[in-house]
């Protein structure tokens, strides 16, 4: 090699990492990439927002978005609310003794009634109204109790089904005693642990024992139909959900909903990360025609309905909640969003609920699949949707 | 237009190739151009329903078996007029609509050549988003409730697919035209349904659907055909699709 080209070739080296030839090397594989873009026509997102805001990702969650939307209370009825509640304190304590739960919810749905606040159907506003009534009821106290008081006074039974709960029972029975329920009916069954004992310590709890494990959610038929309050609450006692995040499912049935269900859509994955479970609640919605109630159902705890709406839908149906759900929604029960408590975050895992194959999940579809049996027998194989274009030859 | 024949049907096709049609004069000529590929012994029935553009003559001029049908027989129902027509081992069905490189329809039939029963499209179109299509839905649906989760999505309602001889007598050619009912009697009677070959049919669709209060009416159809193959998967297997409740103590509900 003579060393005119050894120069040279050193020098093309040199050439190549100039700033001006780097610049144009750069330009041109941009524009190649941008090219490229330009024919697959999928859109590409750079940021997470972007992918959020055309629904290619979960949504944010609740706690994120609350910041978002300013709810501020009328100043004006945050007064009025301050002395209705001194004056209920002290009507209250003139007829003797401590001020009870179910005496101050009295009260308190009154004044709701009577006075109006705008926006309580908000939930910070809401909370914001009660904590002002109740701050100012034990005005006097050195404690304020953190009781969560309910839009109306209905009578509210809370059906709770607990098999080996020893761990969780007595914080979820903890946080149920902070609302004015009538009564807490726990449904003990299949226990060799102390659930039982743990949950005859709480006042107002009423225990159904059985010996052997009924099974899933046949707690919830026997539990409501010995209940007598006037809306029926269904939870689990596997973990224990905030006072206050109960408060939608009530603010839902006093706005006229019948059945307040858990808004599970903003902790599921984008479809294709779904599991069987969540696919087979949302066809049947949708073959209902209740495409707005994406994945909810009567499945997820907790869930809020009246009597009248557990009487038309059959207490023995609730054991097998699609069944139920089919049901409320002949019924032409009004079905709303209550709150959103992320379940599927939260519950316990056991060797029965996890993997490809679990018992539970082979057993929830076979319910979907018996809900479809029971809609298909009273709609016809088509259901609603008729088939408007064929000439069928067979 | 030049009448170049584009397909010779051999007298014992190997194959039969059934494409329905309505008006698709712009694309039929590729689609059997593309078709008459797949196989050395190969048929091609075209099933000209409702057509006025001529679709059915060019379809016989490129050498095309062509059964007119003036009225518009409706949705998948030329499959079944299609399936009764032919005279192949191998059942190969197309859209007119939508024209596929044969190298992207042979995977297919060798499949089928290859002891599968029922060789299906593994494309189940948009799938990453948090809303699915109420028809994307249902297929996932379809497949969960019959115990093949695997196949996600895939389902007999997409082209291209291919069937044997052995399949169509069990599926039966009437239920081709309601393909969900096709897709259950053929994985609930134990047939080899398998996704054996990824066509994009999505994005080359280029038919746009009419929408009436920006609804689209055939979502409704392909919905209730989905109910219908529910009912059809629980009259082959019982009210509860063979998944049992034994943990589930109803005594205790009466």
């Amino acid at each position: 090699m003579t060393r005119h080209l050894r120069k040279r070739r050193v020098s093309r080296k040199k050439l190549a990492n100039r700033p001006v030839r780097r610049r144009r090397r750069r330009a041109n594989k941009r524009a190649v990439r941008q090219q490229v873009r330009r024919q697959s026509r999928k859109p590409v997102y750079r940021k997470r927002h972007d992918r959020r805001e055309r629904g290619l990702c979960a949504a944010v969650h609740r706690e994120q978005t609350a910041e978002l939307v300013i709810a501020v209370p009328d100043p004006q009825f945050l007064q009025l609310a301050a002395i209705a509640g001194a004056e209920a304190g002290a009507d209250i304590r003139s007829t003797g003794g401590s001020i009870d739960k179910q005496q101050i919810q009295q009260h308190w749905s009154l004044w709701l009634q009577r006075a109006m606040p705008p926006g309580i159907a908000h939930l910070d506003i809401y909370t914001a109204f009660m904590r002002a009534y109740i701050g100012a009821a034990f005005a006097d106290h050195a404690e304020l109790p953190s009781w969560v008081l309910l839009p109306e006074a209905h009578t509210v039974s809370c059906i709770l089904t607990a098999m080996n709960e020893e761990r969780t029972i007595g914080l979820v029975l903890g946080q149920l005693a902070r609302l004015p329920l009538h009564e807490v009916i726990v449904v003990v069954n299949g226990s060799a642990d102390r659930t039982r004992d743990i949950a005859e310590t709480f006042e107002r709890v009423k225990v159904l024992h059985y010996e052997e494990a009924l099974g899933h959610d046949v707690g919830r038929t026997l539990g409501a139909s010995s209940s007598s309050g006037d809306l029926l609450l269904f939870m689990d006692a596997d973990f224990a959900v905030p006072g206050e995040a109960l408060l939608p499912f009530f603010l839902a049935v006093h706005d006229g909903a019948d059945i307040a269900l858990n808004d599970i859509s903003p902790f599921v994955d984008r479809f294709e990360r779904r599991d069987e479970v969540t696919v087979m609640k949302e066809f049947l919605n949708r073959l209902l025609g209740r495409q707005d109630l994406a994945v909810n159902s009567l499945t997820a705890v907790p869930h809020l309905m009246t009597r009248a709406a557990a009487n038309s839908i059959g207490l023995e149906k609730l054991a097998v909640p699609p069944l139920a759900q089919v049901k409320a929604v002949e019924a032409g029960l009004r079905i709303d969003n209550g709150g959103q408590i992320n379940v599927v975050k939260h519950n316990r895992h056991r060797k029965s609920n996890t993997g490809a194959k679990n018992p539970v999940a082979e057993m929830i579809i076979g319910d979907h699949m018996e809900a479809l049996s029971q809609l298909i027998r009273e709609q016809g194989p088509r259901l609603t949707f008729a088939d408007t274009v064929r000439t069928r030859h067979s | 237009m030049k009448a170049t024949k584009l397909v010779r049907n051999a007298n014992r096709p190997k194959v039969s190739v059934i494409i329905p049609v309505m008006n698709e004069r712009r694309t039929i000529r590729s689609v059997i151009a593309q078709a008459a590929n797949v196989h050395s012994q190969v048929e091609i029935i075209v099933i000209a329903n409702g057509s006025r553009d001529g679709t059915a003559r060019i379809a016989r001029a490129a050498g095309a078996r062509v059964l007119v049908y003036p009225q518009p027989l409706g949705h998948d129902v030329g499959r079944t007029i299609g399936a009764k027509a032919a005279k192949g081992d191998i059942l190969l069905f197309l859209d007119g609509d939508i024209p596929i490189a044969s190298a992207n329809l042979t995977p297919f039939v060798k499949a089928v050549e290859n002891g599968v029963d029922v060789a299906l499209n593994r494309y189940t179109g948009p799938v990453h988003h948090m809303q699915v299509h109420s028809v994307i839905l249902a297929k996932h649906a379809l497949n969960i409730a019959l115990a093949r989760p695997d196949l996600k999505g895939v389902s007999m309602t997409t082209i291209p697919h291919a069937i044997n001889r052995g399949a169509l007598r069990i599926i039966g050619a009437g239920a081709l035209s309601v393909p969900p009912c096709a897709h259950v009697r053929a994985v609930a009677n134990g047939l080899k349904v398998e996704a054996v070959h990824h066509v994009n049919v999505g994005s080359t669709n280029p038919r746009k659907r009419k929408r009436i209060d920006g609804k689209d009416p055939l979502e409704h159809v392909i919905l209730g055909d989905h109910a219908e193959a529910i009912h059809s998967l629980l009259t082959i297997k019982g009210p509860r699709a063979n998944r049992i409740d034994k943990i589930r103590r109803r005594e205790w509900l009466v």
